[in-house]
């Protein structure tokens, strides 16, 4: 329990630095926010109360620790562009994300993992050749000449889903695919790997030798051994994906965590560009923390 | 054995890629959807980016003007044109003599959305909420010449300097503005200004409830406030604004639709698949590719709207900063410019720009003052001291498609006569900041449309020397010429029509002959609306008015 609690200590301080980092390149970039309130027809003096007002006046550090001591208390401001609460506007991004990061890992993990075992007990056979090139092309294809592609084939000719927004779970099958089909591939080579390994292990060949079919052999004992590394990069690709789905959001227009991150950069509003950031570090940061927990639970010798 | 295994992987890679170019290929050979109108008596359009607020005195976009309208109404408004007509006004308002006072009779029987009558206080109110540093409109300084304005600032400025409670200095109210009955508002300037009643025509001045302005403060976007024909349902930031029909409306001209919806985060692709798929009844942007093949398109070539649009784009050369201080330059990159040509690059959705002033505008007159001369233009680099020209960063927009592409093609027309152009594309936000900062930027590629149909919202607006300031100026050439200054203080209180359209065209005289700008080109506005959609023109202030649209045909 020690080792978890330098982890959470590591975690908080990450949360921390990257705050410093991103507070700091925000007030780096070479842009007015005052501009944004004030219109073209203020003057110097409008614009000069502005600046006070928002506390642009201020030092640096003061500033940094003024938005620190409102973050711990959960508010990160209001954005400077559409007066929008930074929390309120992450709660109501982050369901669609998590939704088609949901529906995302549901197809890597579908296609991926039979794959995988069907590649892994055929290893050489035309099969398992035909199915590596169908993954490195999955893995080849930049996902939003993907997203383009289905879109126009499944909703634009053929009218099978609608084109894009979120006004039904319809509206998310091809963006789940998209993302899934793209990752489904290195999912599906990863269990190959690890399912090969383990089929070449001394305990599945004693299992064999002492009678075990070939299901039990691979879900008892070549699977679970097989988990731990899927499990762990799992981890790391679903915190990437709540982080933001940037391209598959943009190309179906759904309102998620990515479509807001692009917005904000582009508006350079630096309390939202500050909020989505942060949120993406703590997501990171507990998933990270989820899949070492899940380690102790699956693999007892790191518990020891 | 071994070797079929080394080979096979090879041709199934190949036979793969094959499969996936071949697939690309004919997907894009196929045959555009028809797509029928989906059920349901609600306009759909799209929009690329969230609004920033529909409350009127926040809204500052051509985007978000239309749908404000959809809630709001003012005192004025614009006929088929740029012509004035009364509105929430019995007629158009009567002046005093002295040119400074304007009288509105307001129209009995008009109901905000709660059902409580409108009175002449209410734009009163509405006017002071504008001015009132406490609401942040960007609108306040179209406002300022109203009597007692900057006394009233002043007031609640200190009040929030020396948090004093609110209106609790004198004066509390905008002294040029009054009521003297319910059905009466005069307002007071403190000088003639005849581009004020254009002034009044903006979303700003849209009369908001003040009970609801009070009550809901920086929230009042997404609460019913106005008297228009609709009322905000629903807002999903970054999804979907929904308006329906209003039921206190009480006007005549009662709205055929049920509701609007705006789909938002939708850019120009998706949006053109879904137009075609009948997912969206009209979109307001085509993107350049688009709109060459829709032209061409049996079907959709009718669904195409145009309109000039009253706009100049144009290249910002500033006056203060080596090499642009020297005029000689100036003029130089003017006659370097193959004007023609560039308009070509963006598939000529648009018309050649000599002027400051659009076509759209009365005051208008055709000129060329450089015409495209690669010889004079090197002869002028010459005497200007820069015989094999110089380098320099052109500040360019990422997201203006074609501002992009014309970049390129300024750059190769300029380095024919030795000035080489780096460009610098940049987020607006970015480019904005940097632009419009003193002595900062050398050489931006800029753009205005018009908030109102008169040349001081382009002259005054843009080339004023006596309004630069250190940041954030709209004057991005940073030009100051005190004749042209005095001349357009002139034309701001002159009230005979000719002889004011004559004071801009002198003004514009000396801008040209000074060169801050190369004029490039006045835009086309593109629509794409489906053939079901009934009563939408495009509309030169406006860009459109849905609240007239009707939906018929398919269903």
């Amino acid at each position: 329990m020690k080792g978890f609690a330098a982890r959470l200590l590591w975690s908080a301080l990450t949360l921390l630095g990257a705050s410093l980092l991103v507070f700091s390149l925000a007030r780096a970039v070479p842009a007015d926010p005052v501009a944004v309130y004030a219109g073209p027809q203020a003057d110097a003096e409008t614009r000069a109360r502005i600046r006070k007002e928002m506390g642009l006046d201020d030092p640096f550090w003061q500033q940094y620790l003024r938005y620190l001591s409102h973050a711990a208390k959960g508010d990160l401001g209001k954005s400077i562009v559409t007066s929008e609460v930074v929390s309120e506007a992450i709660s109501t991004r982050f369901p669609t994300t998590l939704a088609l990061s949901v529906g995302g890992v549901i197809v890597w993990l579908a296609v991926g993992i039979p794959i995988g075992l069907l590649t892994a007990l055929n290893r050489g056979r035309r099969v398992d050749r035909w199915a590596l090139v169908v993954s490195m092309i999955g893995i080849s294809l930049p996902v939003f000449w993907l997203g383009r592609m289905l879109q126009y084939e499944l909703a634009y000719r053929r009218g099978v889903f609608p084109v894009a927004g979120l006004q039904s779970w319809r509206h998310l099958i091809l963006p789940s695919l998209t993302l899934g089909l793209v990752g489904a591939g290195y999912y599906a080579r990863l269990v190959h790997s690890s399912v090969s390994d383990a089929l070449n292990q001394d305990f599945v060949r004693t299992a064999r030798a002492k009678g075990a079919g070939l299901q039990r052999v691979l879900l008892r004992h070549a699977l679970p051994n097989a988990l731990l590394p899927l499990l762990t990069v799992l981890g790391a690709d679903i915190a990437g994906l709540l982080g933001g789905v940037v391209f598959t959001e943009s190309v179906f227009a759904l309102p998620g965590m990515g479509a807001l991150a692009v917005q904000s950069v582009l508006n350079l509003d630096v309390p939202m560009i500050m909020g989505t950031v942060l949120f993406a570090a703590l997501m990171v940061v507990a998933a990270n923390l989820i899949v070492d927990l899940l380690y102790r639970v699956i693999d007892p010798r790191i518990r020891a | 054995m071994a070797s079929r295994v080394r080979r096979s992987p090879g041709s199934a890679i190949r036979a793969m890629l094959l499969l996936v170019v071949v697939s690309t290929v004919f997907a894009g050979c196929g045959s555009a959807p028809g797509g029928g109108r989906p059920p349901g008596n609600v306009f759909r359009l799209p929009s690329r980016t969230d609004m920033q607020s529909l409350d009127p005195a926040i809204a500052y976009d051509v985007t978000a003007w239309p749908l404000v309208r959809l809630m709001y109404q003012g005192l004025l408004d614009y006929g088929d044109g740029s012509d004035l007509v009364p509105w929430l006004a019995e007629s158009l308002p009567t002046r005093s003599p002295d040119g400074r006072a304007y009288t509105f009779r307001i129209r009995r029987g008009i109901r905000f959305a709660s059902g409580r009558d409108v009175r002449a206080s209410d734009f009163a109110y509405t006017l002071e909420r504008i001015l009132d540093p406490k609401s942040k409109s960007p609108g306040e300084g179209f406002f300022r010449g109203i009597e007692g304005a900057r006394a009233f600032q002043k007031a609640r400025e200190r009040e929030a300097e020396e948090k004093l409670p609110r209106r609790s200095l004198e004066p509390k109210h905008v002294s040029g503005l009054r009521a003297p009955d319910d059905h009466t508002f005069e307002i007071h300037l403190v000088e003639p200004d005849e581009s004020f009643l254009k002034v009044m025509s903006l979303p700003f001045s849209y009369v908001v409830e003040p009970e609801a302005a009070e009550r809901w403060g920086e929230e009042l976007s997404r609460h019913p406030a106005g008297c228009g024909p609709f009322v905000l349902t629903e807002w999903r930031r970054g999804l979907r604004i929904r308006f329906d029909r209003s039921p206190n409306y009480s006007q005549p001209d009662r709205p055929k639709l049920d509701g609007v919806e705006v789909l938002i985060g939708i850019d120009d692709l998706v949006a053109q698949m879904m137009f075609e798929r009948g997912e969206l009844d009209l979109i307001t942007e085509i993107a350049p590719p688009d709109l060459v093949r829709l032209r061409n398109h049996p079907r959709w070539k009718q669904c195409i709207l145009s309109e000039p649009a009253a706009s100049t784009q144009y290249l910002s050369m500033n006056t203060e900063v080596p090499p642009f201080n020297d005029v000689r330059v100036r003029r130089a990159v003017n006659h370097a410019l193959d004007r023609e040509r560039l308009l070509r690059v963006i598939n000529g959705r648009g018309a050649v720009a000599t002027t400051i002033l659009p076509p759209t505008m009365a005051e208008y007159r055709p000129r060329n003052d450089y015409p495209h001369d690669e010889a004079r233009a090197k002869a002028l680099l010459a005497e200007a001291g820069y015989p094999n020209g110089f380098k320099v960063s052109l500040w360019v927009i990422v997201d203006r498609a074609e501002h992009v592409k014309m970049a390129e093609a300024i750059q190769q027309d300029l380095g024919k006569v030795g000035i080489q152009v780096e460009l610098k594309t940049l987020a607006f936000a970015v480019w904005d900041s940097a632009v419009s900062k003193r002595k900062n930027v050398p050489f931006a590629f800029a753009g205005w449309y018009q908030d109102y149909p008169d040349p001081s919202n382009f002259m005054d607006v843009l080339l004023r020397g006596d309004r630069i300031v250190a940041q954030n100026s709209n004057n991005y050439a940073f030009y100051s010429n005190p004749r042209v200054d005095a001349v357009l203080r002139q034309a701001l209180k002159e009230p005979v029509a000719a002889k004011r359209s004559r004071l801009y065209q002198d003004a514009e005289d000396l801008v040209m002959a000074d060169a801050p700008w190369a004029p490039l080109f006045h835009p086309t506005t593109y629509m794409l609306v489906r053939e079901w959609v009934r009563g939408f023109k495009l509309h030169s202030v406006w860009h459109g008015r849905f609240e007239r649209v009707s939906l018929e045909g398919s269903r």
